[in-house]
């Protein structure tokens, strides 16, 4: 493989910029994996508002006698262990699913804002003090910190959404600090304070929409992650109580029926499967496009 | 005169995504045995294509129109890449412009001075070593059986451009090809460099191929120059004759402009005017017509061919008169 | 580089101490006698009085937290409280067989992750290349308890040709293997995928820098250019960054031990937190936490020593 020794062509990141919001679309549109993970979440987040219209039966209609069937006809995914309709249950499942998506980020999101801006931009101490918080609650791998919060508290969907809320914060308030410390001290902030403007108006003006973006993209590559720790622990009996139905707690069924059918199993994990591959593929293409800085790999 | 370097109308193109970028044309020049030859140029003139197609270190997207590069009489851009690794390293070496970075980080220079000499099975390693602290104590490092063992990151800029330039002669090459070695040092290392390259051609007598954009630079060191601008050479000959009897309008600028070589303090610095051109989309008849002060009717129709101005100086203008 | 080490070293025992406080401090919280929720609800009101007493509830916080931090010192963990016996021991005799899965876990990555990473570098944007890249993706995106409960499926009851639960007979090496092959894949597949795409980036602007168009321009060999120069100093940065990975891959373990039923750290945890026997979910949690920093703190320490630029700097 012959190696370069000369490039005379312009930077790509320069073009970036003179392109607008339709540029970026068109880049994007060319993008197989990321439109892809459009589609697939697109699909996934109309399944769940329309669960109503498109579930053949209602998530807890019980009907014993077909119970733990194989797929036909009047079960397109099968039933479990109490005859209820599997494909129902998916689908109100994604309800759960993208209501903790949603919940929690835009909360941790918010907090963590809040938080980075008050440890960037205030004093030394405070900011020690919070970098020490956030650093001891990464410290602990999260299922761990759910299983201790959860013997304490008892398990419910609520106090998961606390769980995930509390581990995500720090994630996001690095963020927001490093990029307001960085502009702390920018010129133009300090021409804007010279000039009289107070924190808020150089915080809400100046510093929030250079840390939007890289936050939008963060909380987009979360909704995997989160959707995860929920499946995870309602898989665990930790999460959702019965009967709501949670992708999670379909596969629990799916696991203590192993032997008997392999259909939970399948029918629990293929949406959690497409949900966590569409919203990475499309946070990963949504990155590559706006700040191709941010890609590790 | 036997040659060991000889580029024969190369032409070169590279495919790139806003188009094809002519970044050689029609190129023809020598490097006789035993001889210093400077190109000389601005950034894009062609210097880097030149040196890679020297070497078959051409990138990916490189397009060979026509021509042929000669090395010790064979044509570099069709060996087998068997052939060209042979070769390189061994019969043709390169100093590099940034010493701060051509080294590998992660390696003390004996270990880099030993893998370059794979190539010798019979030596063992003990006499590769030995044979390596020689040529550092060659190019002026000091205690080189200690300092063999450090890393790149413990010398200075100008320290390391030795030690690279003790890497490329270790082999005893036939060519040197150094591709800009002082620009990114400073002006007391630069001289120290110059005076070293010129030491070390007069006891090891390999050809050196020089690319500099410092006229003075050439002065001090070659026998011969070559004049490029925007992928052709519009000027070649001996050292003396083209400093003192420049004919190419490109190359008298160029004199002109060498801050060494004004006579009068002055406030404004002489420039060339104008931009280098498109090298996708060139203008029609001499490449340098839009810049050139002296330009006239034949210039606008065909590029020029080389003529001869006198004995081994050869320039591309109409000024010399008519085809 | 002692003095790094020391200052590392320190910042870690301070995080673990903080992550301490939170885990003491969170029975607190929660609403009711802390007695109760520390012994559970078999406790009955003479061993109430007796955790009172050994917590010293009277007194202040602060000074509970004190006594507590120096009982873990100690190595005193607290108590069971259905079988009485010392937590630290329960969860020394578990942590064996997390470690080992853990380890094994991560040999998968190693041994799949880096030669896909580096193939893919040198055959860039080719099919390969590209192909591999959306199987990192996915890898990486797919969560590993669903590819566990898959390979359980396929693997364990669907084909039967590998063991569904346990970890094999003890002193029996052959068994063992095979009860690991399942759950290590599964909590290691995640970052054979993570891993690639490192090693990927990290040669991919190895491969651009100047020094290996120095090496390529001295003739070398293009495998010894990829091993020798570009590999060897692209593994660095992954280096460090293994260390995070430790405490996904011990998140991982824990559903890997509960979908294979293996003896563990996870499946320790989670009957404890079924049986609400916080004493062992606190005592597992610490322990768990203080392993993450501490292996997060060697990754960092291994990587800056071995590039010699910053083992020389520090």
């Amino acid at each position: 493989m012959p190696a370069q020794l000369s490039d005379t062509l312009t930077t790509p990141a320069a073009a970036l910029r003179r392109e607008g919001f339709l540029g970026q679309a068109q880049r994007f549109s060319r993008d197989p994996l990321g439109m892809l993970g459009l589609i697939l979440v697109t699909l996934i987040i109309l399944a769940a508002i329309f669960a109503d219209i498109l579930a053949p039966y209602g998530p807890a209609a019980i009907d014993v006698k077909a119970r733990l069937a194989a797929p036909t006809f009047e079960h397109p995914l099968g039933t479990d262990q109490l005859g209820r309709d599997v494909l129902s249950r998916v689908l109100y499942g994604g309800r759960i699913a993208l209501e903790v998506a949603l919940v929690c980020i835009s909360v941790s999101l918010g907090l963590g804002l809040v938080l980075g801006m008050l440890a960037g931009y205030g004093p030394r101490w405070l900011d020690n003090a919070l970098i020490l918080i956030f650093d001891a609650v990464r410290s602990f791998p999260v299922i761990m910190f759910a299983l201790a919060v959860v013997t304490l508290v008892g398990p419910s969907l609520e106090t998961i959404e606390l769980i995930i809320i509390v581990t995500s914060i720090p994630g996001y308030a690095r963020i927001v600090r490093t990029q307001t410390l960085s502009l702390k001290n920018n010129e133009f902030i300090l021409a804007e304070r010279s000039l009289g403007a107070g924190i808020w108006r150089v915080l809400s003006v100046h510093i929030m929409p250079n840390v939007i973006g890289p936050l939008l993209i963060l909380a987009s590559m979360d909704v995997p992650v989160v959707v995860t720790i929920e499946a995870g622990l309602s898989f665990l009996g930790l999460g959702v109580r019965p009967p709501t139905p949670s992708w999670g707690s379909i596969l629990n069924d799916g696991y203590a029926f192993i032997r008997n059918t392999p259909w939970l199993v399948i029918a629990g994990g293929v949406p959690l499967i497409l949900t966590t591959l569409g919203f990475t593929f499309l946070g990963e293409a949504l990155r590559d496009i706006f700040d191709p800085k941010l890609r590790k790999g | 005169m036997d040659s060991v370097l000889s580029l024969r109308n190369l032409t070169v193109d590279f495919d790139t995504p806003r188009g094809m970028v002519h970044a050689l044309r029609d190129v023809s020049m020598d490097v006789p045995r035993g001889k210093v030859v400077g190109i000389v140029g601005e950034s894009g003139c062609g210097k880097s294509t030149l040196i890679g197609a020297a070497m078959g270190l051409l990138a990916n997207n490189a397009v060979v129109r026509g021509g042929r590069a000669l090395f010790e009489g064979t044509d570099v851009l069709t060996m087998s890449a068997t052939d060209l690794r042979a070769i390189r390293g061994r019969r043709i070496a390169m100093v590099f412009q940034d010493p701060m970075t051509s080294l590998n980080p992660v390696l003390s220079i004996a270990q880099l001075m030993t893998d370059i000499q794979y190539r010798d099975r019979a030596t063992s390693a003990e006499q590769k070593r030995a044979r390596a602290i020689d040529m550092l104590r060659q190019v002026g490092i000091p205690d080189p059986e200690q300092r063999i063992d450090h890393y790149p990151f413990q010398f200075s800029g100008g320290m390391r451009q030795r030690i690279a330039i003790a890497m490329a002669l270790l082999m005893n090459p036939s060519l040197l090809i150094a591709d800009e070695p002082t620009t990114a040092l400073d002006v007391t290392l630069e001289a120290q460099i110059i005076a070293l390259l010129r030491e070390l051609h007069g006891k090891f007598h390999t050809s050196i191929l020089f690319v500099s954009h410092n006229l003075g630079l050439i002065a001090e060191l070659c026998d011969e120059v070559v004049v490029m601008y925007a992928g052709e050479v519009v000027e070649q000959g001996p050292v003396r004759a083209l400093f003192h009897d420049a004919r190419h309008p490109y190359t008298r600028a160029l004199l002109e402009c060498d801050p060494a070589r004004i006579a009068q303090s002055t406030r404004q610095l002489p420039t060339i005017p104008g931009e280098v051109p498109n090298l996708i989309h060139l203008p029609a008849g001499c490449v340098f017509r839009p810049r050139c002060s002296k330009a006239f009717d034949p210039c606008g129709r065909n590029a020029p061919n080389p003529r001869p101005v006198a004995e081994g100086h050869a320039t591309r203008c109409y000024l010399l008169g008519d085809d | 580089m002692w003095v790094y080490t020391a200052r590392r070293l320190g910042l870690a025992i301070v995080i673990i101490s903080v992550a301490m406080a939170m885990l003491f401090f969170m029975i607190y919280l929660v609403p009711g006698d802390p007695a109760s929720i520390a012994l559970g609800p078999r406790a009955t009101p003479e061993m109430k009085e007796a955790l009172r007493a050994k917590m010293g509830l009277d007194k202040p916080v602060v000074v509970q937290f004190f006594n507590f931090f120096v009982n873990v010192l100690r190595g005193d963990l607290g108590v069971d409280v259905w079988s009485n016996r010392s937590v630290s021991i329960i969860v020394v005799e578990s942590l064996p067989y997390t470690l080992v899965l853990t380890a094994v876990g991560l040999g998968w990555a190693i041994l799949l992750g880096v030669p896909m990473g580096c193939y893919s570098a040198i055959r860039r944007n080719t099919w390969l290349d590209k192909i591999s890249g959306v199987l990192s993706v996915s890898a990486i995106a797919v969560p590993s308890f669903i590819v566990a409960l898959y390979c359980l499926l396929l693997f364990a009851v669907e084909w039967k040709v590998l063991p569904a639960i346990g970890a094999g007979e003890q002193g029996d090496y052959w068994d063992q293997f095979t009860h690991l092959i399942l759950p290590s894949f599964a909590i290691g597949l995640g970052w054979v995928g993570y891993l690639a795409r490192l090693v990927r980036a990290s040669m991919l602007e190895i491969m651009g820098e100047n020094f290996i168009r120095t090496a390529r321009a001295f003739g070398l060999a293009e495998r010894t250019i990829v091993y020798r120069y570009a590999l060897k100093l692209a593994i660095l940065p992954t280096v460090a960054l293994m260390g995070v990975g430790v405490g996904n891959l011990l998140s991982g373990a824990v559903f890997a031990e509960i979908v294979f039923a293996r003896p563990g750290i996870g499946k320790l945890v989670y009957d404890a937190v079924i049986t609400r026997n916080y004493p062992v979910v606190m005592g597992a949690v610490l322990v768990t936490t203080a392993l993450f920093v501490l292996c997060t703190l060697l990754a960092d320490l291994l990587a800056a020593w071995l590039d010699p630029r910053a083992r020389a700097a520090l």
